[in-house]
């Protein structure tokens, strides 16, 4: 049969139908499963489900779902009740059940659906019946109603009249369970309670009335059947199947319209459904009223027709296959999308079920037992030889059992969430159930089916593997953004490291790369965003010119006011060659203050970015965004410094300036100590030379010796240079001072030396006791300053200088 | 004065004749006088099925509309409504000046949904059935070969 076109695929919806429609759309599915750490030990079956802890459960489970916990944030009341703060979901059935809510009774003590309901119903306040209309309510959008009317009916009898009972509750929560959920949200839909004991005068036998405007009534004797049937009409109302020709040619339903010779309008439908091409019409199974005759239902018109037999399609539906096969293909086919509810149908969705799961995951139970460090040629073969075993019905290889125990582990999880989430799940697997050898045929069929497929998947997962080792999306991320065309250069980037990784795996298919690198491409989607969020990023963290020149400044500051330099002339500085350079020990204060402040400064605009990366990026990206936001931050945190650098240059070229207005004749003293610092570079480069020499000739006293002469004639120490050497160094009137007091002390010990090595003797002793008395005088002249030379570097200018007197 | 007059009363009956035209070109035109069914046949071509009622009236079916024929003539016409005469509100717009009454048709003690009504316009002889459970105008209805109420009490 050729399908045609539904009603619902063309025509214009009305506003209340796209509502719904697009609420439907817009909803997640509803799970089908439920994860199995929640499922409850006590329950083990859909069907047993009706019970308060459950139904709650599965009211939580919705409102988290559909995010219908979100607190409701006006200052609105209903009818007493507080609603600011309250979940969404809450409010939504607040607003929504005004018009089926009895506002007879006082419900401003209830902070809930189910409290509300319950009160109007005169039950506790944790009775199933509240719970069952909140989760009724939100699976389905329809209301059930707890009000002293109904629709086009009078309504005088007291509120307890309308109450549904609870078998009438549990048949529209065993409806809610069976139906498949395009019986949800069809519309905006009321279900009432016709009065106790009371029929309208128009549909005295009626069970249940539907009426196209969006309301069910039900009535005595409701049965659960009668409750499919129900809203089989609204079904049918909102879809228009039964005034379809692919409907009503089932039957040869035919409108029949004449006026007959009174003037008199004759209006009836009339089928062939007994006659041979047709279908048959199913009779009721059913008898209420006792010995009267049963009626044929489906037979008056195709609306009750299609509701009839709909009802039929779940609650007897062998029946209506074995009478009216032609009905139940329609309904299998055209409504229900191929569910079936006879045993074979059902037996073939718990098969498509189980089929799905090995599916699904043969691939990686494939893997799983192929284990992580098999070679790719080893797994191929591997696969080859399991496939040619169950060829051959040998099903005892070890890769083959492997794959089976996943399998039934995996069934058997499937099971009992079946079980949970699927009204007639317990009796299927009570009657019928997976039988083991149906589980390895399908196995098997699976994995002859895919063995190709199973070979190019475990080469696809080492695939991506490798290229999660290989690649790294941060890395090509930051650099593509500075191109011009950042989501070009990725995916380019990217699909040429991805072809060459690919190279090593044959059992790729072309199509399986390219859908690859499709699957990852959308991340170059996200550099064009990121290229826009750099810019955005660098406007963040851009520090004005002012910003940098004050911060050197206070870095300058902080570094001169040191408390034992109190004039300014002993500003940091030292003259060299006629200009003025900074004495380490100042460059080191702002170094390391410039350092600290750095750190600061990154520590708070590391903050800064975190808080702009986690507002502005969604949140699986972070990560990555966070590195690419990275590089740039850094970038611009060099161009800070360099530009704080440029800032503290001009500063303290400034500051130089500033102190050589006030210079005096003490910078002819650093001159001195610049001097100083090079005669000391020079004598350390002779030390080591020194050092190099004596290392051979550590016990030889002789070669020691013999050292100082060879130390001497080294260029280390020019010796023509040394008076000038001497001169300076001493020189001055500090360095003088070192002169002259060694010399005195030195005099007064050669006294009465009559030889050189008297004289050599004499040097150590009388360096001591000058560098004791030129200390105390730098003190007394309130200089002090680096020391111009160790004591050692003393004693080996004077040994020098012994080797130059003659005996 | 009188000239002013004139043209008013000009402009005033172009307008009612202008609401007259109006309303009258709603109806098919074949409903101006008698119809022979063979005048249908020679403009729509055979019909696709016939149908004939227990007092041997001929109905005859098109794709989207039905002939009633008496004799040769066609008696009712019978057809599909189009865009918004779908819609009860139409209708009552139409004839809220009108007088019409409504019945219910196709009464079945059984049925246990809404009803269908036959609505008739005295006035202007306009009828329609509808459906109140899907809220739809299932048929648009016309009585041809008119003869006036009062001979066709006569008649009777």
């Amino acid at each position: 049969m050729v399908r045609e076109q539904k009603p619902w695929e063309s025509r214009a919806l009305t506003e209340l139908e796209l509502k719904y429609s697009q609420i439907k759309h817009d909803l997640p599915p509803a799970t089908a499963t439920k994860s199995l750490s929640s499922i409850s030990r006590n329950v083990k079956c859909a069907k047993d489900r009706y019970t308060v802890e459950e139904i709650q459960k599965d009211t939580s489970r919705f409102l988290e779902e559909r995010k219908l916990l979100e607190p409701y944030s006006s200052q609105d009341q209903w009818r007493g009740i507080a609603l600011q703060g309250m979940p969404i979901g809450y409010v939504n059935y607040f607003l929504g059940a005004e018009d089926v809510l009895s506002p007879e009774l006082d419900v401003s003590h209830c902070q809930s659906p189910p409290c509300v309901f319950n009160t109007i119903y005169a039950r506790d306040p944790n009775n199933i019946a509240g719970h069952m209309a909140f989760l009724f309510f939100l699976k389905t959008g329809y209301f059930i109603s707890g009000i002293r009317e109904v629709p086009r009916y009078e309504t005088a009898q007291p509120l307890s009249s309308y109450y549904f009972h609870d078998n009438e509750l549990h048949f529209l929560w065993e409806w809610m369970m069976r139906v498949p959920d395009i019986f949800f949200y069809m519309r905006k839909l009321n279900i009432y309670r016709f009065a106790y004991e009371r029929r309208p005068a128009k549909f005295p036998n009626a069970r249940g009335i539907a009426n196209a405007d969006g309301w069910i009534i039900l009535l005595d004797g409701i049965y659960l059947e009668g409750v499919f049937h129900e809203f089989a009409h609204i079904f049918d109302f909102q879809n228009e199947f039964s005034s379809q020709d692919s409907f009503m040619n089932l039957s040869g339903w035919k409108e029949v319209t004449y006026h007959d010779s009174q003037g008199d309008l004759v209006y009836h439908w009339e089928h062939q459904g007994e006659q041979e091409g047709f279908a048959n019409f199913i009779t009721a199974s059913w008898n209420w009223n006792g010995n009267r005759k049963r009626p044929k239902w489906a037979e008056q018109n195709p609306v009750e027709d299609f509701a009839y037999h709909s009802a039929a399609y779940f609650e007897r539906p062998e029946e209506l296959r074995d009478k009216t096969p032609l009905k139940f293909n329609y309904f299998k086919e055209d409504v229900f999308q191929d569910r079936d509810y006879t045993n074979e149908g059902t037996k073939e969705f718990y098969t498509s079920k189980m089929s799905d799961l090995i599916e699904s995951n043969l691939e990686r139970w494939v893997s799983h037992c192929l284990g992580p460090s098999g070679s790719r040629k080893r797994n191929e073969t591997s696969i080859e030889k399991l496939i040619s075993d169950i060829g051959g019905q040998d099903f005892t290889g070890h890769l083959f059992s492997c794959i089976e125990r996943l399998v039934n582990q995996g069934l058997e999880k499937l099971k009992t969430e079946l079980q949970y989430n699927v009204f007639d799940a317990c009796d299927f697997f009570e009657t019928t159930g997976w039988k083991d050898d149906e589980k390895r045929n399908l196995l098997v069929a699976n994995l002859q089916s895919y063995e190709k497929v199973i070979k190019e998947n475990v080469a696809l997962n080492n695939f991506r593997n490798q290229l999660d080792k290989d690649f790294d999306a941060g890395d090509m991320v930051v650099i593509c953004l500075q191109e011009d065309k950042p989501e070009e250069c990725f995916y380019d980037n990217l699909r040429e490291l991805m072809e060459k990784i690919a190279q090593n795996y044959t059992s790729l298919q072309q199509e399986t790369l390219e859908s690859e690198i499709r699957s990852v491409s959308y991340e170059h989607s996200y550099a064009k965003s990121y290229s826009i969020a750099v810019n955005r990023t660098k406007n963040v963290f851009q520090i004005p010119r002012r910003e940098i020149r004050k911060a050197a400044e206070n870095l300058i500051s902080n570094c001169s006011d040191q408390s034992h330099l109190q004039i300014d002339e002993e500003a940091p500085v030292y003259y060299e060659n006629s200009t003025f350079s900074f004495k380490p020990w100042f460059l080191q204060c702002i170094n390391v203050n410039y350092e600290e402040r750095l750190r600061r400064f990154v520590d708070r605009k590391i903050r800064r970015l975190e808080e702009f990366v986690n507002y502005n990026i969604e949140s699986p990206l972070i990560p990555f965004a966070y590195e690419a936001y990275k590089n740039d931050f850094l970038n611009s945190i060099n161009v800070f410094v360099n530009q704080l650098a440029e800032e503290q240059s001009d500063i303290l070229e400034g500051r130089k300036n500033q102190i050589l207005a006030t210079t005096k004749a003490h910078f002819a003293n650093n001159q001195y100590w610049q001097l100083n610092e090079e005669f000391r570079d020079l004598l350390g480069t002779c030390r080591a030379k020194a050092r190099e020499v004596m290392s051979g000739m550590v016990n030889d006293r002789q070669y020691v010796l013999s050292f100082l002469p060879s130390f001497a004639s080294e260029v280390c120490v020019d010796l023509s240079e040394d008076e000038t050497y001497k001169n300076i160094f001493v020189g001055g009137q500090s360095g003088r001072a070192l002169e002259y007091f060694f010399m005195e002390e030195w005099n007064e010990a050669n006294k009465d030396c009559k030889s050189r090595w008297c004289r050599m003797r004499k040097i150590i002793p009388s360096a001591n006791r000058a560098m004791k008395r030129f200390s105390a005088y730098q003190r007394a002249q309130g200089f002090e300053g680096e020391r111009a030379l160790t004591l050692r570097d003393l004693i080996a200018w004077a040994r020098v200088r012994v080797e130059k007197i003659k005996d | 004065m009188f000239f002013i007059t004139k043209c008013f009363s000009v402009i005033l009956l172009f307008f009612v004749a202008i609401g007259c035209i109006k309303k009258t070109s709603f109806r098919e035109d074949f409903q101006k006088g008698p119809l022979e069914f063979k005048n249908v046949i020679a403009k729509k071509g055979a019909p696709k099925s016939s149908y004939q009622t227990p007092e041997k009236q001929m109905i005859y079916h098109y794709d989207e509309e039905f002939f009633q024929v008496v004799d040769g003539e066609v008696s009712y016409y019978y057809r599909k409504p189009k865009d918004n005469e779908e819609t009860l509100q139409y209708w009552m717009n139409r004839w809220q000046n009108d007088v019409y009454e409504s019945t219910e048709v196709g009464k079945n003690s059984d049925s246990h949904i809404p009803s269908t009504l036959y609505y008739v316009n005295y006035d202007n002889n306009e009828r329609f059935i509808y459906n109140s459970a899907s809220r739809e105008v299932l048929q648009v209805i016309y009585k041809l070969n008119l003869k006036s109420d009062d001979d066709e009490a006569k008649d009777q």
